[in-house]
């Protein structure tokens, strides 16, 4: 047991650190910021700039340096591959965003239990993601829930085939990344303010004006998140076009997959990983520079702040 | 009052001593005690062995019953089992932290295990010393010939423990019966839309597009015919199958009429699930290659590593391998049809493993005749160039 005395020095000793600390600015930020940006560096830069490196070398290093790997980016089955990545992913995120917000709004503006439905919006995240995976098999498969249901209400007869196709692919995937664009959603719509709705529909505005006009650029922030979050994901998914797409469903995330895993070419892996992280990041820039959100949001060239 | 004071200097020396003692904390291990390597071991059973055990494989249930038999029988102190989602994890582990990775062994395979010999990340084993390790020429000479270490101590990169032949052709018993044995019904316009190929990998899918053409699918002469061929076929495919359990599914509830797989898996699907399946080797032929198991240089229990590998090579071990996962240990034939591993397969089937259809079937579905093995190619050297045409093939085949 410590005594008065071994007491009383801890608290002298601890207070001459706190007194250390307060006096020095710049200590303060690293001892808050350090930890996280040191993890940051670890575990995301320093990986990158490793891939980044790999993608300019022949083999496992040591190995000579090449351009070699990029160039064979543009041979037209990789571009064809991005390609169709891109439509999937286009699609993917159109349709996540559009059932996400309708979602979304409806919990904020016309449901009471609330809470009950972020629960279930968020109940997928409690599985795994290739187990969700598998449960969408089992329900679209030959003999699967669906042909079950569609037999027994008597739509069809037989069996259809829903797997291993496009659809499934974008079944699958705005399955997956729907919760991830309802919770930017949702916080962005309740945290409105519902008075300029009223002061809308005050002023003679119908109600699709006022969600055009009010609602929708008071929430373009969690649009953009709820955007990012779908579409960048989607770019790079491969699990699920390998489990549920059929033939053409290849993905360019596949492709990656299969540099690492399979042919051991790490080297034009990361030189594709590389790419279309300079890709998304540049159609990211070149959104917010052609003034996609204006556009998106109708908003006069001279409209200001929202 | 004696306050003592913290200065930059005081800051810096205690955040040190603990970073040190930290890192010393998570090396662990007795830096007295002397590293024995596998081919260093004078005497069987080894005099001196560590008690701890860390194991990778992805014969997940075979490797967790021999890791817990093992541990009780040889009283070690810790063991630890893990299974890993591709071959990239485990040669990444052993690659990025080639002395302080914490493996003692790992179910590897052919292609990987000579990237890994490639890179000098494995140990050789001193097969002739294991008492276990008894494994027919036919199925050790040419792993053998690829991985025999030149280092000058003898001892063999990785032991094979099953034996599997892939591309077969597997079928749906209640949508086909008795079709030809050739390869030429994956391309049949009879089943269009019917086909499921497997294609996890892109050797297999293109192996089966060599075969066709009656090349060999370790080096083909004509890549283009390969593509080519692929490619008509692609039209009567209605899907490549990125798994192996979704490629025995489909196979099993009929989605698909015809498909290729591992001859290992037709056994699970028609054992394991009594699946409506049946299978066949290409009259063309097809590629038999082996599952092995290694020892990673700088193993931190590398003595204790080689007794279990020499453990799960007994015919205990061999039985739980063939009860757990249905795969063909490199075994004699008579050992099937009448040794002591097929009297067990014959009294254990029903009762005791819950096996579907006949245990005689199985047996016969083991034993690989001198015709067969002779119509087959062993899938291993195979050189960098083939690896990635392969990959390309199979990326614009897959891709539509």
């Amino acid at each position: 047991m410590a005594t008065k005395t071994e007491t009383s020095k801890f608290n002298e000793y601890s207070q001459s650190v706190l007194d250390y600390i307060r006096d020095r600015p710049r200590l303060q930020v690293l001892l808050l910021a350090g930890p996280t940006a040191g993890l940051l560096v670890a575990f995301f830069i320093v990986p990158v700039l490793i891939m980044v490196w790999y993608a300019f070398l022949t083999g496992l290093p040591p190995a000579d340096y090449t351009m070699e790997n990029f160039s064979r980016i543009f041979d037209p089955l990789y571009l064809g591959i991005i390609g169709d990545t891109f439509l999937i992913t286009v699609a993917t995120t159109i349709f996540t965003v559009t059932l996400g917000y309708t979602l979304a709004y409806s919990m904020v503006r016309f449901s009471r239990k609330t809470t009950l439905l972020l629960l279930l919006v968020i109940l997928p995240f409690w599985t795994n993601y290739i187990v969700r995976m598998y449960a969408w098999i089992n329900i679209l498969q030959a003999d699967g829930v669906l042909n079950w249901l569609l037999n027994t209400g008597g739509v069809v007869e037989g069996s259809q085939r829903f797997m291993f196709s496009h659809e499934a692919v974008l079944v699958g995937l705005i399955y997956v990344w729907l919760p991830l664009a309802v919770l930017p959603f949702y916080a962005s719509i309740k945290t409105m303010d519902e008075d300029l709705i009223e002061a809308a529909k005050d002023l003679g505005a119908g109600p699709l004006k006022t969600f055009f006009t009010v609602t929708l650029p008071m929430t373009k922030n969690g649009i953009y998140a709820g955007l990012i979050l779908v579409a960048v994901p989607a770019f790079g998914a491969f699990v699920t076009p390998a489990l549920l797409g059929g033939t053409g469903s290849v993905m360019i995330g596949m492709v990656i997959d299969n540099q690492f895993n399979q042919a051991f070419n790490w080297n034009f892996g990361a030189a594709l990983g590389v790419f279309l992280t300079l890709a998304v990041v540049a159609s990211l820039l070149l959104a917010v520079l052609a003034g996609v959100e204006d556009k998106i949001l109708k908003r006069p060239d001279t409209g200001g702040e929202n | 009052m004696n306050v003592t004071m913290i200065n930059r200097r005081n800051v810096l020396k205690s955040a040190g001593a603990i970073g040190i003692g930290s890192l010393a904390g998570c090396l662990g291990g007795d830096s007295n005690s002397e590293y024995v390597r596998p081919v260093e071991i004078e005497d069987w059973p080894p005099e001196s062995y560590t008690d701890e055990l860390n194991t990778w494989n992805w014969y997940a249930e075979w490797n967790e019953w021999g890791t817990e038999t093992f541990a009780e029988e040889h009283d070690l102190d810790s063991f630890s089992t893990e299974t890993y989602a591709a071959p990239g994890d485990w040669f990444t582990n052993l690659q990025s932290n080639p002395e302080n990775h914490g493996i003692d062994q790992i179910g590897a395979f052919t292609e990987w295990q000579y990237r890994a010999v490639e890179e000098d990340l494995l140990e050789p084993i001193p097969i002739e010393m294991m008492p276990n390790v008894e494994i027919p020429d036919q199925y050790l000479d040419a792993h053998q010939e690829q991985f025999w270490s030149d280092e000058g101590v003898g001892g063999l990169y990785g032991v094979p423990h099953s034996v599997v032949i892939s591309p077969i052709v597997m079928y749906n018993t209640q949508e086909l019966q008795d079709p030809p044995e050739s390869i030429d019904i994956l391309w049949d316009e009879e089943f269009a839309n019917e086909i499921s190929m497997i294609a996890h990998q892109p050797a297999i899918l293109c192996e089966a597009g060599a075969l066709y053409t009656g090349q060999d699918p370790n080096d083909p002469d004509d890549f283009e015919e390969i593509r080519e061929v692929l490619e008509q076929q692609r039209d009567l495919v209605f899907t490549y199958a990125d798994d192996h359990q979704t490629q025995m599914q489909l196979l099993m509830s009929g989605d698909a009429t015809v498909g290729t797989h591992m001859d290992g898996r037709a056994f699970r699907a028609m054992y394991n699930q009594g699946g409506d399946v049946d299978w066949f080797i290409p009259e063309e032929g097809a590629t038999w290659g082996t599952d092995t198991i290694i020892i990673p240089k700088n193993a931190p229990n590398p003595v204790t590593s080689t007794m279990y590998l020499n453990f799960l090579f007994s015919d205990e071990g061999m039985e739980r391998m063939i009860e757990t996962s249905l795969y063909r240990p490199p075994v004699d034939n008579e050992e099937f049809t009448d040794g002591e591993l097929g009297d067990i397969i014959r009294e254990k089937w029903d009762d005791e493993w819950e096996k579907y259809g006949e245990a005689e079937d199985f047996i016969n579905d083991l034993v690989l005749s001198e015709e067969t093995l002779d119509n087959l190619f062993h899938n291993w050297p195979r050189s960098s160039d083939v690896i990635e045409r392969y990959d390309e093939i199979w990326t614009a085949v897959t891709a539509g």
